[in-house]
């Protein structure tokens, strides 16, 4: 017994084998396609744990113990191969896409993915050079069931938002958890280069994210980057130049030209001439539109005419616009095409003790709209040694230079925002300043001049502030993670892994002193310094062994992060001289502010896997968490799952069914914490540090929350995947995501106090624990290749994800209000709460909104009541009933996806859908609505088809009195209550977007062969994103949010891209 | 036995292998720096006057989620108190803002016009309730404590008096106080839901609340034998507590209390002089009981009161908006001479041009009231009049008010800025207001000869119009506590609420129709129109149980 156990230890950790008889084999491992030798190959021999790795010509000597003559070898990346031992063989492995899938990055370490109990989806370096993307995540998009990515790439350096498997926290974070070669990622994404992606994993299930079990709730995306292991060769450099350009992706709203837009604001006028307090008869209100309507709301002559002259008597123009006004078009004023262009050089090298990747990547875009540009420089060393079999250690370093001129009140109603000024100037106002007769006014040098001075413009001009303003940000990064693993005696292996990461964000913000926010205090400058700082230490103790064909590993663990910022920024106002950009050339101080934040979390973890040949699979973990976020005797959470997997292919009764190539069920259940629902310091009451008449002023701030604890999210998780008739991939998942004790910022009434500086409630909040919700739903991808031939391949697929959300607790039973929505149990957190709109009274113009009856004596008094055929509306919301109106949540959403290949020529297309589910057009509103009488606003084309009268042969009582899909009338005095927020405005947000088109053609092997100039492969590609979106209005952007929203903001952009890779 | 003991050893490595690397007991307490935890704040009387001095903060900063303008106080002045009111006037946006000036959004609980005061004024309730309740326990010095909690007591009750004014009533329109007021809020908000669920308290409850608040206040602001340093005038001393009192009493047709109080609060804050009126109100003068702090280094950019409605703040220097003018129906009742009507830009000053003839009253006079569109002579004399105004103002350093040259009929000088935006102190309580109490509450109580010499002091003893005299008695009397309580006080933010109390109708005569108000405006608001009093807010009613009928929850 001692002696056998001695033995058996010993062939463990020497790798040598048991000295019996033995043969010895010698041969060669080479690829198939080229016959490059693979360097790294495991050879095994079969039913014994010798085994070792091909050397750098792809060369093996094997010792075979008696009895034994076949040999398994495998490689990543190749389709593994059981040959007869024979000496001075060569083995031929064959690529395979699919297998390339066989080993996958899990939660600390790797796992054959028909091991895995749980739903991860990978894509890998081929997908992701596929997409023209600056930020990797953009990538995910169409590439998994259960991953919806908004990317919102029309902002240069901007970054995708993604959900995974929807929304399961009211408050907190949905975001995932980024975790970068094996450490938790709190940086931008954008600061890596997908070019040095190798693979990315997603866990979108509890059971395989439960190891990152704080934070991991909305899922984990493991990103792996590129070793020096490479199929190329033990040595290569890869040379990669993309050339493109870029414009606006969705098309802007249909809106009204000059004389429809006079003509329907006349109406306006005089309607509200007619209904408000004039109170004018219908003639008297004509006359007084057609003298009144140009001074006193437009402010504005472009016209051949005097500004009362304009009309005739029914509203007609009859006024010609001055020929001198061509500028009228502010959108194409500060829109432009951009451009982007990228250049990277990457190389490794290989040999038995060390391995090197790095690469060097420089990339410079330029926005669709003046103003937006993003230029990034990012630098890649990863290296790994293995000095001997004890010891393996490795040092990543990255580091990223990026400058970025943005826009940061590119969003909602600043006068800063071009998008919103854009799109909402009336056609009527023009760039620059004009002459009397019309002509644009010009300075000595023969310049057009900015209109700095109208008021119809508020004292902006866009175009001008968007050339003169500045606002650029500066990051610099280091990333290091450096690792050290101990093969230890008896099986074990301990790893120490730390990481180091400090960026730096400089900002300096200008603001002119001619026009804008700058211009009361003669030009002002504000700069911003923010240091962020992470570091994380992990100690992984690993064990694994197989026992016959009993295969048990187990992880014990320990990790703490740490988190800390340091900010200050300060305003200068009055320039001296121009063109210089620092404070010193700013004279008065306006303030000058710092703080910083610190974030800790410590966790514990363990696992434990076992399969009994590689056909049962069952796994268990646990994890325990710390957080700062919460109070000491509340901040410990614990968090399990396990799983199993059945390889059925394995089996007797399906071994010798042909067209069954794979099949395989795995089901998991696990739990993970978030703690993202409250701030740093959530549990906190606080008073905030202000200065008032230069003293010390503290503002009650946030209420203590002693009790909140870890958020859960709770999964269920089955699915079944094969492979068919050597052609068809298919995959078809259940999950059932709960979310338990949701972190949750719960309003109190108005009364219990507010705090002045919460920018997202009037109400005081606390923080609370409340409620459960569920994500349930199916995951189904199919995939196929339709021709397979010699020459052609022709590969089509499609994934679908049905997710349903439901509410099913919340405190007391009791419906929250958040906005326009209103959390109730059993119902989804999409769903709209609103007032409803009935529909355009026929014989007023008036929009009908469903009366609340316990308003109805109010309505009456205020004149807003309306009983149309013995039913009672209002025509004012504030008297509404607010009830549940369609939903945000599409019933289906994914991509189709398609490649072709012919020979060296290779087309892949991919489109990603959404069905069902609405959004709230917010613009749609505004265009459709004439609220401010102080000056121009632009309007939809649909107002041309508001209320104008009452149509023939309506009576009081007709049946068709309301019409449903009706315009109500243009009215300035009425506008707000007529086109007030109602589901009137809930719009289909049914999309389909031509994600990517990409035609590439490789350069035939020979060709570069007969150059002799050491070049291994040539690679042209020709690219398009987001050719083409199609949505239920024109200029919507359906994918803005998740939750339904819409704002006056970027949308994705349409990039063509031209690529050139050479590889030498 | 080996396998056992590798197996055990194994066990032991994998279980204590993370009990050696655990990191230290404190290694997850986090304390952030921009804030301080809220049992440090009201531990010691020195951080309770700390949170005295963020009480008065949140009455001129900005408020985040709400809409620019909405920075405390300025709000209220403007919103709820000028744009309501019959004496001022803000033509160029008139069309656009004719909802607010004209009363019509007062019953729209869902909208932020309704539910800005009930915020603004409960976020100095709850601030003010965290002081009372744990100032007791507080260490240090025991006078500055007294002093914490008076001041506080006195916040409260100036927020619970300005609440009533828009969400309840008149007094006498309350059945004695038996009609509803708004929700005593004097407990401090805890995390405990259950505590927010409170209902709607009468009018007479809530009156007695402040008068109970303000005889504690003024009685511990005695035995503190405290001030506030006297430059901080942001802070509730007693003489505060007296004005609050003072206002609440006259709001609640309490005259003797009123007359008690009004002459404490003025006490040490005698009218301030000419010269101090014309230097433009931007910075304390010896009137100022209670205001708000300016400076350019806490600048609150386009969100102070003076970025738009100073005559040299931001707007009216470089847009054609103006910065408010007065109605002429009241200077057109005071005498030229007087002091304060030199501040406004009335015909009187131009008496060669005739603002009824077509030739000087162009379009722009007739739609906005600006002067000298197409009359260059008439705009010269306008602009010079203004440029004198300011040389003699503390701003005379910096640029000249209405760039831009758009001169409203009736256009102010009074409010100045002394750094751009709008950078300047704000008035809440004045003197004079005290001393128009005086008048007032002596006229509902007969005392006719106090009444008059109450504005005697006012105008004549002041020199304001040094020739004054009164000798009105009835009915005249009163229009002419009205008329000067109208021009003293323009601007400052009690035309509504005057109106209110007075049981007046708003009645605005249009630019053609010998008055100065746009078309738009140019209505009347009877007194019993029932949007005098605004609706509680729906931001109150959805999250308090007390106004909530669960049954009735949507499913």
């Amino acid at each position: 017994m001692k002696k056998r156990l001695t033995l058996f230890f010993a062939s463990l950790f020497l790798m040598v084998g048991v000295a019996l008889a033995q043969t010895k084999v010698s041969g060669t491992v080479l690829s198939q396609e080229d016959g490059q030798p693979i360097i790294g190959a495991a050879v095994k021999v079969v039913g014994t744990s010798t085994g070792m790795l091909t050397d750098v010509n792809g060369r093996f000597n094997v010792t075979l113990p008696a009895g034994k003559d076949q040999l398994e070898i495998t490689y990543l990346g190749f389709e593994s191969k059981t040959v007869k031992a024979k000496n001075g063989m060569r083995v031929f492995l064959k690529t395979d896409a699919a297998a390339l899938d066989e080993v996958v990055v899990v939660a600390y370490g790797t796992a054959k993915k028909q091991s895995i109990t749980g739903a991860v989806s990978t894509i890998d370096t081929k997908d992701i050079s596929k997409r023209i993307a600056s930020n990797v995540t953009s990538a995910l998009e169409g590439a998994a069931p259960g991953v919806q990515v908004n990317n919102t790439y029309g902002e240069p350096g901007a970054e995708p938002t993604i959900r995974i498997r929807g929304i399961g926290s009211l408050n907190g974070s949905n975001k995932p958890l980024y975790v970068v070669d094996g450490i938790i990622y709190n940086g931008n994404i954008a600061d890596l280069n997908p070019d040095d992606i190798k693979t990315m994993s997603v866990l979108k299930d509890a059971a395989s994210a439960a190891l990152y079990g704080n934070r991991a709730s909305a899922g984990v995306v493991i990103i792996t980057t590129k070793s020096g292991v490479s199929k190329e060769g033990n040595s290569s450099i890869d040379l990669k130049i993309n050339q493109g350009f870029y414009n606006r992706g969705i098309a802007e709203y249909d809106r009204l030209g000059v004389n429809d837009y006079m003509e329907t604001s006349w109406k306006a006028m005089k309607n509200w001439a007619m209904t408000g307090s004039l109170g004018l008869s219908e003639a008297e209100a004509k006359a007084y539109a057609s003298e009144h309507l140009a001074t006193d709301v437009m402010h504005q002559n472009i016209w051949d005419r005097a500004s009362d002259q304009l009309f005739d008597a029914n509203g007609k123009m009859v006024a010609n616009v001055l020929p001198g006004y061509t500028d009228l078009d502010w959108e194409d004023n500060i829109e432009r095409t951009g451009q982007r262009q990228e250049y990277i050089l990457s190389g490794n090298f290989t040999n038995e003790k060390v391995n090197v990747y790095s690469s060097l990547g420089y990339l410079k875009e330029k926005g669709y709209v003046i103003g937006s540009d993003y230029e990034r420089y990012t630098a890649r060393v990863n290296s790994t040694f293995t000095p001997n079999k004890w010891i393996t250690a490795g040092v990543n370093l990255n580091g990223t230079i990026s400058t970025r001129h943005f826009n940061d009140n590119a969003k909602g109603s600043y006068y800063a925002n071009p998008f919103s000024t854009a799109r909402y100037m009336a056609p009527i106002y023009p760039i620059y300043s004009h002459n009397a007769d019309g002509s644009i006014v010009t300075d000595k040098y023969g310049e057009y001049v900015y209109d700095t001075t109208s008021d119809y413009l508020d004292n902006r001009n866009i175009a001008y502030e968007l050339r003169k303003d500045q606002d650029t940000r500066k990051r610099n990064v280091l990333n290091g993670t450096a690792f050290l693993t101990l093969n230890l005696p008896y099986d074990f292996q301990f790893t120490v892994k730390g990481n180091l990461s400090h960026r730096s964000s400089t900002r300096q913000h200008y603001n002119n002193p001619v026009i804008g926010d700058g211009a009361t205090n003669g030009g002002r400058l504000t700069n911003y310094d923010n240091e962020y700082e992470d570091y994380t230490m992990q100690q992984l103790l690993n064990w694994g062994h197989d026992y016959g064909q009993h295969h048990v590993d187990a992880l014990v663990g320990h990790e703490n992060t740490h988190y800390e910022t340091e900010n200050f920024y300060g305003m200068n106002t009055g320039m001296v001289a121009d063109g210089i950009y620092v404070l010193s050339n700013f004279l008065k101080n306006s303030y000058l502010n710092g703080y910083n934040e610190e974030y800790a979390t410590e966790s514990y973890l363990a696992r434990v896997r076992y399969n009994f040949d590689q056909r049962y699979f069952f796994d268990a973990s646990w994890r325990r968490d710390g957080s700062s976020r919460f109070h000491k005797d509340n901040r410990w959470g614990n968090f399990f799952s396990f799983g199993a997997s059945w390889n059925a292919k394995k089996e007797n009764f399906l071994r010798d069914v042909k067209w069954v190539d794979q099949l395989r069920l795995r089901a998991s259940y696990g739990e993970v914490g978030n703690d993202a629902g409250v701030g740093y310091y959530g549990y906190q009451a606080l008073y905030y540090i202000d200065k008032n008449g230069g003293s010390g002023a503290l503002l009650k701030q946030s209420l203590a929350a002693n009790d909140i604890k870890w958020e859960t999210a709770q999964t269920v998780d089955v699915a079944l995947e094969g492979r068919l008739f050597g052609r068809m991939g298919f995959s078809i998942g259940y999950f059932d995501k709960r979310n338990k004790d949701l972190l949750f910022a719960v309003r109190l009434p108005l009364s219990a106090g507010s705090y002045s500086y919460n920018e997202d409630y009037y109400n005081m909040t606390v923080n609370k624990n409340i409620g459960t919700i569920a994500n349930r739903g199916w995951e189904i991808s199919v995939e196929g290749d339709v021709v397979k031939s010699k020459n052609w391949l022709v590969n089509l697929g499609v994934d679908a994800t049905f997710v349903k959300n439901k509410i099913i607790k919340l405190p007391n039973g009791d419906n929250i209000l958040s906005g326009l929505h209103n959390y109730t149990e059993g119902r989804s957190l999409y769903d709209f709460y609103t007032y409803h709109f009935e529909g355009v009274d026929q014989m007023t113009g008036r929009s009908l909104y469903t009366l609340d009856p316990d308003m109805k004596a109010t309505a009456e008094r205020q004149g807003e009541l309306v009983t149309i055929n013995g039913v009672d509306y209002t025509t004012d919301t504030a008297y509404g009933k607010r009830d549940f109106h369609g939903t945000a949540a599409p019933t289906v959403y994914g991509s189709v996806h398609g490649n072709v290949a012919w020979k060296d020529l290779s087309l892949s297309v991919l489109a990603t859908y959404s069905l069902g589910g609405k959004n709230v057009d917010y613009t749609y509103q505004s265009l459709m609505s004439v609220n401010a009488m102080s000056s121009g606003s632009a309007l939809h084309k649909d107002a041309l088809k508001s209320w104008d009268g009452v149509p023939a042969g309506m009576t009081e009582t007709s049946a068709d009195r309301i019409d449903p899909n009706g315009i109500p009338a243009m009215d300035y005095n009425r506008s707000s209550k007529n086109n007030a927020t109602s589901d009137r405005w809930l719009t289909s947000s049914s999309y389909l977007v031509m994600k990517n088109i990409s035609l590439s053609y490789n350069l035939p092997k020979k060709l570069l062969a007969g150059l002799n100039a050491g070049i291994n492969g040539v690679t042209l590609t020709a690219g398009v994103e987001n050719l083409f979106t199609i949505t239920g209005r024109k200029g919507m952007n359906p994918q803005y949010n998740f939750t339904g929203g819409s704002d006056d903001t970027y949308v994705t952009a349409r990039v063509w891209n031209f690529a050139l890779n050479v590889n030498f | 036995m080996k396998k056992f003991i590798n197996s055990i050893m194994a066990g032991l490595v994998l279980v204590s292998a993370p009990a050696l690397v655990s990191c230290g007991a404190d290694y997850l307490n986090t304390t952030p720096t921009e804030s301080v935890g809220a049992g440090e704040v009201i531990a010691t009387s020195e951080n309770a006057y700390k949170a005295l001095n963020g009480i008065a903060k949140t009455m001129s900063t900005q408020q985040y989620a709400w809409s620019q303008g909405c920075a405390g106080e300025n709000r209220v002045i403007v919103i709820y108190e000028n744009y309501a009111s019959q004496d001022y006037f803000y033509n160029y946006y008139a069309q656009g803002w004719a909802p607010i000036m004209n009363l019509q959004y007062s019953l729209r609980n869902n909208t932020s016009y309704d539910a800005y005061p009930w915020f603004y004024y409960y976020n100095i309730v709850g601030q003010a309730n965290s002081i009372i309740a744990h100032i007791d326990a507080a260490e240090g010095d025991e006078a500055l404590k007294l002093f914490d909690k008076a001041s506080a007591l006195t916040f409260r009750a100036y927020a619970f008096e300005k609440l009533l004014h828009y969400y309840a009533p008149r007094w006498q329109d309350s059945n004695n106080g038996s009609a509803n007021g708004i929700i005593l809020r004097i407990d401090e908000t805890t995390s405990d839901l259950s505590q927010s669920k409170l209902p709607l308290s009468t009018m007479a409850e809530c009156y007695a609340q402040i008068y109970k608040d303000l005889d504690e206040a003024i009685s511990l602001f005695q035995q503190s034998g405290k001030n506030r340093p006297s430059k901080e005038i942001w802070i509730a001393n007693e003489n505060v507590a007296h004005a609050v009192y003072a206002r609440a009493a006259l709001s609640k047709q309490d005259y003797q209390t009123a007359l008690t109080h009004a002459p404490l609060a003025r006490k040490g804050f005698p009218l301030m002089s000419n010269d101090d009126y014309y230097a433009g109100f931007c910075k304390p003068t010896s009137e100022w009981i209670f205001g708000s702090y300016g400076d350019a280094q806490e600048n609150m950019w386009y969100w102070s009161y003076g970025t738009q409605y100073a005559c040299n703040g931001y707007y009216g220097n470089n847009t054609a908006n103006g910065a408010g003018s007065i109605d002429l129906e009241v200077t057109n009742q005071i005498p030229d001479n007087d002091a304060r009507k030199g501040l406004f830009l009335t015909p009187d000053k131009f008496p060669s041009f005739n603002l009824s003839d077509p030739s000087v009253a162009d379009a722009y006079y007739r739609a906005y009231g600006i002067m000298g569109f197409s009359n260059d002579d008439l705009w010269n004399e306008v602009d010079e009049y203004v440029e004198s105004r300011h040389k003699n103002s503390a701003a005379s350093s910096m640029e000249r008010p209405y760039q831009p040259g758009y001169y409203y009929v009736g256009g102010q000088t009074k409010f100045y800025v002394f750094d751009t935006p709008g950078v300047g102190y704000l008035p809440f309580i004045r003197s004079s207001e005290m001393v128009l109490i005086e008048a007032e509450a002596n006229y509902f109580l007969n005392n006719t000869a106090a009444a008059q010499a109450a504005l005697v002091e006012l105008n004549a003893s002041t020199g304001r119009d040094a020739n004054y005299t009164c000798d009105k008695t009835g009915e005249d009397l009163f229009n002419e506590i009205v008329n000067y309580r109208r021009l003293e006080l323009w601007g400052e933010g009690f035309g509504f609420s005057d109106c209110k109390r007075w049981n007046m109708d708003i009645t605005r005569k249009g630019l053609t129709k010998g008055g100065s108000a746009a078309a738009a405006i140019a209505v009347t608001i009877k007194k019993n129109d029932p949007n005098w009093v605004w609706v509680i807010p729906q931001w109150e009613t959805d999250y308090n149980d007390a106004f909530k009928d669960t049954t009735k929850d949507a499913k």
